[in-house]
This record gives structure tokens, sequence and C-alpha cells, in this order.
């Protein structure tokens, strides 16, 4: 067996203190493995978020260990991680979180531009991605321009722009009515396939946990059941 | 993020919000633009101070007044009939006593002694028989003349020099044809007849911002000869007194001090050229740090400006930096693109600032300098100069403000939580 690309130890999260504390997530031990496509599911406060930010080393646990390839990431420098998330995860926000004041293409090709990658390279790769999606032709648009199913693969395309070992996308499609939602899991699923990804969705659409391998179902903080194999 | 990636993210990010930067840059601008006007100005007067005693190098005097001790007499001295008028008539009064003169003459190195005395003048007759009124420079300030045409008077002989504006006195086109003249001086004596000596014309010289040869500069030898005819007549002793003496000085540079010092112990105070160009260049310099000063007052106002622009800037936009920081963008580097922002501030205000400050000043020396300006009269003025020091400095003291201001908003920018900032609604 491969070493999992993601694995957890007895992670637990807690916001606030003494009285007012709460406990987000309450000791969760599991593990992803490459190439797989997992689904985070639960009602709303469960701590599917909470859980994602922690695997995509947004955030830091109270306590226990979120491990990346083998390797304990809590010890890590700031600044690593940070280079971390940019050359190994993918990200697809609830909330679109483009810059309403940049084109599309800038928008898109921002990770490789805070990675240092040359304008040049930036738009070549920019604009490949955005025909992956095909979304080329909005390449000079306005962000804002956009309806919500396009600006979903706009952020698609941002997030597969530094070809990422992990996308997590939370909630990806909670925007978007049904027949773009079909689109975007289409979109999200044929990446999958071609090219390997390992996916981590965070979502509350049965159809969308369906279609993914394993699914991880939450209350509470916790895991209770885990559905499919590998 | 490359380098010259912050540079322009932070340019672009500067020019949303442009009435809000326009503002903040304005303040700066200020700033920068008195600063430009100040150093230019001191650069200007103190270059042109240059270029005018540049050609006195080699004058080999001391310059000695009585020291005036301001800050150890308050009011006038108490009368001490001991003193003697005759014996030290100079004392206590500015003037220089004969026996000051005697003092003076017998330190070590002093070669000879000249005496500047105040001569008084009823007219001045042209060779044409035209008279006209007007004092007289002080024969030792010919150092410090600007002559425009023939050569300073022979401090031994009788001879002048006769300021540029005369020419039309003289009926002459051009100051050339002055030189060489001959002038008869009336002086009046202590019973108010006028006596008649003649000099001759050797020099038209032009004013200078020292105030020096706007009026005809007689040479040390007529000043004496002026003085006798002011003394005839007069009942009793006629105390002698000096506004100023001349010291020649054997090898001034390696002397310089001991006389100096040697003077400051008989209560004598000694000046080179060089000192007192020191002194006027250091009133100049004094009035541009004062002016540059207000300036500061308006860059550290203009610092606050930069602090609230970038916070307000910090606060719009954290779901952006939330993403940045999420997308793998570390502090540091949100850091330096929010110092960036200030710092392209601290750009166009210094840049525009110190552009229009320096065109502003050197349009208005070349309106006031002109030769019908208001300040044509003088020579070789120029107000205002280049000094690409100053202006490297300022632009560098500006873009220092600005980043510092930046700071506390780049940290407030770097501090902030991925996570926070992405849920900030
Ligand atoms: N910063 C915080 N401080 C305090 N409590 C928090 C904080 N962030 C989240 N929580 C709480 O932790 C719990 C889990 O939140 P989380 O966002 O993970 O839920 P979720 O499962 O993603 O819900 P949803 O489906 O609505 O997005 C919630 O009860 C929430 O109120
Ligand atoms: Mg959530």
């Amino acid at each position: 067996m491969s070493t999992p690309v993601l694995e957890t130890e007895n992670l637990v999260k807690v916001y606030g203190r003494g009285s007012a504390a709460f406990h987000a997530l309450k000791g969760l031990t599991f593990e992803i493995h490459r190439g797989e496509s997992v689904a985070i599911v639960g009602k709303s406060g469960s701590g599917k978020s909470t859980l994602m930010h922690l695997l995509a080393l947004l955030d830091e646990p109270t306590s226990g260990v979120v491990a990346l390839d083998g390797k304990p990431v809590t010890q890590l420098k700031p600044k690593k991680v940070s280079a971390l998330r940019n050359e190994t995860f993918g990200f697809v926000f609830q909330q679109f979180f483009l810059n309403p004041n940049q084109s599309v293409l800038e928008n898109v090709t921002l990770p490789l531009k805070i990675a240092g990658v040359s304008k040049i390279e930036r738009d070549k790769r920019g604009m490949k991605a955005l025909e992956q999606l095909e979304m080329a032709d909005k390449a000079k648009n306005k962000a804002t321009n956009l309806s919500g199913g396009q600006k979903q693969r706009v952020c698609i395309a941002r997030a597969l722009i530094n070809d990422p070992e992990v996308l997590f996308a939370d909630e990806p499609t909670g925007n978007l009515d049904t027949a773009t939602s079909e689109t975007v899991e289409d979109i999200l699923f044929g990446l999958h396939r071609d090219h390997g990804i390992t996916l981590v969705v965070v979502t509350h659409d049965e159809d969308l946990a369906a279609k993914c391998q394993r699914r991880l179902i939450m209350q509470d903080g916790e895991i209770i059941t885990e559905e499919g194999t590998r | 993020m490359k380098a010259n990636d912050v540079v322009k993210s932070a340019f672009g990010n500067t020019l949303r919000s442009k009435l809000r930067t326009f503002l903040t840059v304005i303040a700066i601008f200020i700033g920068a633009f008195t600063l430009a006007v100040t150093t230019g100005l001191a650069a200007g007067i103190n270059q042109t101070v240059d270029r005018i005693f540049e050609g006195f190098g080699d004058d080999e005097s001391i310059y000695v007044v009585p020291q005036m001790d301001a800050s150890e007499q308050d009011g006038p001295p108490e009368y001490d009939p001991e003193a003697g008028a005759d014996t030290d008539a100079g004392f206590g009064t500015g003037m220089l006593s004969a026996s000051d003169i005697e003092t003076i003459e017998k330190i070590d190195h002093v070669l000879s002694v000249e005496t500047e005395i105040a001569a008084q003048v009823e007219y001045i007759e042209t060779p044409d028989g035209g008279q006209y009124v007007s004092n007289l420079d002080f024969a030792l300030n010919d150092t410090l003349a600007e002559v425009i045409a023939g050569e300073l008077p022979d401090r031994g002989a009788m001879e002048m020099t006769i300021p540029e504006d005369w020419m039309e006195a003289f009926g002459a086109d051009s100051p050339e044809e002055i030189v060489g003249e001959t002038v008869v001086i009336g002086a009046p004596n202590a019973v108010g007849q006028i006596s008649e000596v003649e000099a001759e014309v050797t020099g038209v010289t032009q004013g200078t911002l020292a105030d020096v040869g706007f009026a005809p500069i007689p040479s040390v030898e007529l000043t004496h000869e002026i003085f006798e005819i002011n003394g005839e007549g007069y009942e009793g002793q006629n105390p002698e007194s000096y506004i100023m003496a001349a010291v020649e000085v054997e090898d001034l540079e390696a002397n310089e001090e001991a006389v100096k010092d040697a003077l400051a112990e008989e209560g004598l105070w000694g000046l080179t050229v060089e000192d007192q160009i020191a002194m006027f260049q250091q009133i100049i310099d004094t009035i541009a740090w004062v002016l540059a000063g207000f300036a500061l007052i308006a860059l550290l106002a203009a610092s606050f400006g930069i602090v609230n622009t970038l916070l307000m800037s910090v606060q719009e936009r954290t779901r952006e930096i939330g993403l940045m920081k999420a997308l793998g963008m570390s502090s540091g580097k949100v850091f330096g693109l929010f110092s960036m922002e200030a710092v392209v501030i601290g750009i166009m205000g210094s840049v525009f600032g110190i552009g229009l400050g320096l065109a502003a000043g050197f349009l208005a020396d070349m309106a006031l300098t002109a030769e019908d300006g208001p300040l044509g009269g003088f020579a070789e003025l120029s107000l205002f100069a280049f000094n690409p020091l100053a202006v490297g400095g300022i632009f560098l003291l500006i873009v220092a403000i600005a980043f510092l201001a930046g700071s506390l908003p780049a940290r407030r920018a770097a501090k902030k939580d991925p996570i926070e900032a992405l849920r900030y609604e």
C-alpha cells in the first residue's frame, strides 16, 4: 500500500476558550490516498469546512497531526507551509473569491504569480487552463461580468493552474443551479479521472457525494460513518 | 511573487482608488515641492557666493574688528573717567583705536596693517562737471568687489572704482569708457568748508550680494586723504578711530590661527575673507534648514495620510489578502506588497513634487534675475541651482518616510489569517 497523500491522527479543533470553548472537531483519524476522490458530507455546522481547512494547511489544529506524504506538517515553518499550499494544492471555494477588478486571466494565473512565474509563462498556462474549461473567449473579461457557472469554472481553472496533487473544493456546486452543477461536477470528475488528481469535496449535495469513491459522513465534529472503498 | 510583479501590482492597486491616492499624493507633493525649492535656493545662493568669492582665495589678509560681546553687556557700558577717551577711543564703541592698531602691528607674523576709516564726501564731480551725491564704500571692501571693467584701485594710490549704474552720469555707453577718467571729490572739513581732491577711476564694479560695489570704492590712500580734510579745522586732538583694519599676514595658511588667537587676547576679532563667506553661507543654510523644517512637518502630516489610506485599503481588501495567503503567498510577501504601495505613493509624490519644485525654482530664478528683473542688478546672481545630492536625498527621505508609514498597515495585512479573511463579509 502506498503512503497516503494526506493523513490525520486524532485531529482536534477547539474554537474559543474556557466556558466558551467549542469543540468543532473531536479527534479525527483517517487517510486519503493519492488519486482518490473523497466527499466530506454532513449537516451544516458539523465541522466540514473546519476539517477541510486543516487538511489544506490553511489552519492549525488544536491538537493532533496532519501529515502530507507521510510527513507531519505541524512543525513546518509558515513560509514552507505557504509554499506547499501554492505548489501542492488547488482550491475551489464556496463563494468563488475572484478579484472583481481583475481580468479572468489575471484571476486564473494568481497562484502562478504568487509562485514567481514570469508573465509570459503565466499567460500561456492560464490560457491553456481556460481552454480546458471552455472559458478561453472570456479571458480578457472582468471577473465580475460572468455568470455563476462561469465564475465557478474560472475558479476551477485557477485551482488547476499549478498542476496540484490535491484539489479541495468546498461546496463547489452550492451556488449553482442543477444544470450548471452537473457541468461543474463533470469537469471535476473528468480531471480526477484523466489527470489522477486527488479530489477532496465538501458538500451536502447527495448527487455530488455519490459520485465520489469514498464518503466521510460527519456529525458534531466526528466522522460517524465512512462509505465506499478505494 | 517576483519583485517586478510586486511593483506592478502595487502600482496597479494604488490606481484602483484614484481619488484617494491622489489626495494622499498631494500631501507628499507639498512636502517634496517645498524641500526641492528650499534646497535649490540654498544651493543657488551658495553657488553664487562661491563663484563670486572664488578669486579671493589668495587674499593673505585677516580683517580685524573689535570684539563685540553683546551677551556680556546689557545696556550701555558705565562711563569711566579714568579710561581716557584719547588713549583708547575705540573701546566699546565698535571702533578700533590707535593703540589697538599698534598692538596689532606687534603681533608675530603680521607684515603690515591697513586701516579703514569713515570718510565723509560732499559730492563727486565727473569730468564733464556734473556733481553727484554719493557715499563711499569701504576701501578694504575692495577684495569683495566684482569688477566688470578695468581693475581694483591700488591701495596706495589716489584711485577709485565707480559702480556700473553711474555710466549715464559719465555719459558713457560701456563701462570700459569710464576707466582712466579722473573725478574730483569734494570733502567737507570740520567747519563745513569744502576741499577737493582728484582721483583716477581704475575700474567699474557691479553690486554683489555682499552689498559691495553699489557705491564707489576708494583706495585706502584716498580714504585717508579725505579723512584728513574731514579733520581740518577741528580744535583739539582728533581722536583716531578705525572701523576695521586689514592685517597682512606672512603665510596666512600656517599662521592664521596664531594671529587670530593673539587678536582675541587683545579683545579683537580677526576674520579672513573665507570666514566672512562661511558666515554668510551659514546664514543662508540656516534659513534653508528652517524652511526645510516646515517641509518636514508637512511630510510628517503626509505620512499619516499614507497610514490612513493604506489602513482603509487593507480593510477593504481583507478578502483579497485572505485569498492570496490561502493560495500560498507568504506573510513577508504580503507585507512587501503593501509596503510597496506606500513606496509607490511616496515615489509619485516626490517625483512630481521635486520635478515641479525644480521647474518653479528655475523659472522664478530666471524671472527675478533677468536683466530687467527685480534682482537684475546683482552681479552673477543665481537664486536657484540643481543640487543632485540634495535632490537624491529628498527622494530617498520621502520614500523612506512613505515606507515607514506603510509598514503599520502592511503589518496588519501580513498578519491577517486567511480563513478569517475568507469568511469576512
Ligand atoms: N472561528 C470560529 N469561532 C468559533 N466557532 C467557529 C469558528 N469557525 C467555525 N466555528 C464553528 O464550528 C462549527 C463547524 O463549522 P464549519 O464551518 O466547519 O461547519 P460546516 O460543516 O462547514 O457547515 P456548513 O455546511 O454550513 O458550511 C460551527 O458550529 C461553527 O459555528
Ligand atoms: Mg462549510
